[in-house]
């Protein structure tokens, strides 16, 4: 018998979610391990579309369980509906994207299964038949490599670290099935959009973000001065400076702000952790500035600058003075 | 209320670390400082409000950690914690979030928290896994990554915002106990008080040996630790600051971005 890898879709206004089609290629991976084959699953009042494109663009089978009343994520409520179904389909690996929602059921779900839960995987691989999951650890400055001990393994991946698959010529079979549940102990209300990001990020060609290594208010008027030397430029931040409030969440770069393409990234004391890298990893030149050689900002940089970032920044402003009083300008 | 609060010790990675392919973790010699994983801080922060709000609460901290951790639960008295527990484990390496769940569930399984917090991952680990399998070992809800809460006059459910993607918010009402892993930003974690430290330095923390706790597995294995790749072959910048400020200055000007 063959064995199934279940994957759990995530899907938002009738639409599966893009970063749905990187858990594809990751269980592509695994699947060139011992052959299972993957099989979709998804859970929502309204499904019927997502599930046909589920099932058209990757040629996998679905089984999409209809819960009236369950517009968004309820991890009671998931937990419950996708335990009965696991039971039944018995798979070797069950895996979701890291998201706010993977993250929060996989875990919980692991428990009720028996399995090892491994999350925010970022790379697979297959070593004399066995499967190794790679992911950061220590704020990214280390790599650790984890095997599953148990039947069935419960894994995350960290977005933006698998290619998209590409779509599918054939498609699968959907398998609909209808269920009446409600949590008791835990009742939705709302989802409230957040505050988004200042267009002023998302327009710039330029970005000045700002770290914790950053440490007094004045060194970042040293950075609004920098950012003053480029135009269409704009100041961003890590998640601790929108945290203490010093500069506006709107500003902030990385898994829980904005997702940035500038062409130019100076990244300003700032470790370089896997949740603000995904924010920033599509920028076309990238210079880091930390007094740490060994930041992991470091291995995501075409420039690497080992200095205090405001006595460094102050000498750059001047540096970069120098081209602008070219007359042409 | 009763609160329980689980807090863990991270090593400071400020300054380079370096692996031991030993204990397959970071080397016990290069470790200079040791502190609380900063999203616990928030976490005790969150209880202390809540007990400035409600009469009567009480709060307990724990820890599962080596003996030098007890540091960051005398740090918890000193934010304004009631009682600390040090579950102690003196295994070095990585520390599966199933076995440190295991233990904090069996220890709070018959103490009746109205709620337990955590933090919603932490430094070293980076699982945000331990959370959610306390939960679910003490067939409780779970919410994580809370950026808000309040608790209901009745004190029997809280309101919860999670935070999820793009900084949106999902708003749901847990019957209490519930546990919550906690996110950064949700307050601001303040500074241990001097009279406070003064008592916590007295504290005597009652001890318990993990592995009488519980025998349990661990159900991954952490193969090795590496140092990671990279995605970008970096130029390291050479000479005196100013030379590097030029250097870099004419590498920006060349590629047309300056301008
Ligand atoms: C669910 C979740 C979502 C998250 N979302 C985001 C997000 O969207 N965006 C985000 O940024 N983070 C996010 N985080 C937080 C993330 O994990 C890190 O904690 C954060 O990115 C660290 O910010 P930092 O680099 O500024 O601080 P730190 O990690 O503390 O790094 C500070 C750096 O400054 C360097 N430094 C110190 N002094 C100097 C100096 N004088 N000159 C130069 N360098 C110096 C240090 O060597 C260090 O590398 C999220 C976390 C979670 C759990
Ligand atoms: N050894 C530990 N002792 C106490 N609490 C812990 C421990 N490990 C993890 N936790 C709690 O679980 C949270 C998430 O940790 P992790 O699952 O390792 O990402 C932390 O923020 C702590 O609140």
């Amino acid at each position: 018998m063959k064995q199934l890898i279940a994957l759990i879709a995530e899907h938002y206004a009738g639409s599966l979610s893009p970063t749905f089609f990187e858990l594809m290629t990751f269980a592509n991976k695994l699947k060139d391990a011992s052959q299972p084959r993957p099989i979709i699953l998804m859970l929502g009042e309204e499904i019927a579309e997502a599930a046909n494109q589920a099932s058209r663009s990757t040629g996998c089978d679905v089984v999409a369980v209809a819960i009236p009343g369950l517009a968004f994520y309820n991890s009671e409520t998931y937990k419950a509906v996708l335990l009965a179904v696991l039971e039944e389909l018995k798979p070797s690996h069950v895996c979701a994207i890291h998201t706010s929602n993977g993250s929060d059921l996989a875990p919980s779900l692991s428990v009720g299964l028996g399995a090892a839960c491994i999350t925010s995987v970022e790379e697979v691989r297959i070593e004399s038949g066995r499967v190794k999951f790679l992911r950061s650890v220590l704020g990214g400055k280390a790599q650790a490599v984890f095997t599953s001990m148990t039947d069935v393994t419960v894994v995350t991946i960290q977005p933006g670290c698998f290619e998209r698959a590409d779509v599918c010529a054939y498609s699968g079979d959907v398998k609909f099935i209808h269920v009446e549940y409600s949590s008791n102990r835990m009742k939705n209300i709302e989802v409230r959009p957040g505050p988004g990001c200042d267009s002023l990020l998302s327009e710039a060609k330029v970005i000045i973000s700002a770290g914790r290594g950053v440490r007094q208010k004045e060194n970042l008027d040293t950075l609004f001065e920098l950012a003053g030397m480029f135009s269409r430029s704009a100041v961003g931040c890590t998640r601790p400076l929108s945290d203490s409030g010093q500069l506006s969440s709107r500003r902030q770069v990385g898994l829980s702000g904005a997702i940035v393409s500038p062409d130019l990234y100076i990244a300003c004391g700032i470790s370089g952790a896997q949740q603000h890298i995904v924010g920033m990893q599509a920028s076309g030149f990238v210079v880091g500035i930390n007094t740490d050689s060994k930041a992991p900002i470091f291995n995501h940089s075409d420039v690497c600058v080992v200095a205090d970032v405001d006595e460094f920044a102050r000498e750059l402003i001047k540096a970069i003075a120098k081209y602008r009083k070219n007359p042409l300008i | 209320m009763r609160i329980l609060l689980c807090i863990k010790e991270v090593p400071e990675t400020d300054a380079p670390i370096i692996l031991d392919h030993k204990t397959r973790w970071i080397s016990e010699n290069n470790l200079h400082c040791f502190r609380m994983n900063r999203f616990d801080e928030y976490a005790v922060e969150e209880a202390v409000l809540i007990k400035e709000e409600i009469p009567n609460t009480i709060l307990d901290a724990l820890t599962v950690g080596p003996k030098r951790a007890d540091k960051i639960l005398r740090r918890a008295l000193g934010m304004g914690v009631d009682n600390v527990t040090h579950i102690l484990s003196e295994r070095s390496g990585y520390l599966s979030p199933f076995i440190t769940g295991s233990w904090i569930a069996k220890y709070a399984l018959d103490k009746d928290y109205d709620l337990i917090l955590t933090g919603v991952i932490s430094e070293d680990n980076m699982q945000g896994q331990t959370g959610p399998i306390i939960a679910e070992l003490l067939s409780i809800p779970c919410a994580t990554s809370v950026i808000f809460e309040r608790i209901s006059c009745e004190e029997d459910r809280i309101y919860v915002e999670r935070e999820i993607e793009s900084g949106s918010r999902h708003c749901m009402e847990i019957k209490l106990p519930a546990l919550l892993t906690i996110q950064s930003g949700i307050n601001k974690p303040r500074y241990p008080s001097l009279s406070k430290m003064l008592r916590a330095k007295k504290f005597e923390i009652p001890i318990i040996c993990s592995e009488s706790l519980l025998a349990v597995e661990s159900r991954e294995e952490l193969d090795l630790v590496q140092y990671p790749s990279k995605s970008r072959q970096g130029l390291i910048l050479d000479g005196t600051l100013s030379e590097k400020a030029a250097e870099l200055a004419g590498i920006l000007d060349k590629k047309s971005l300056i301008r």
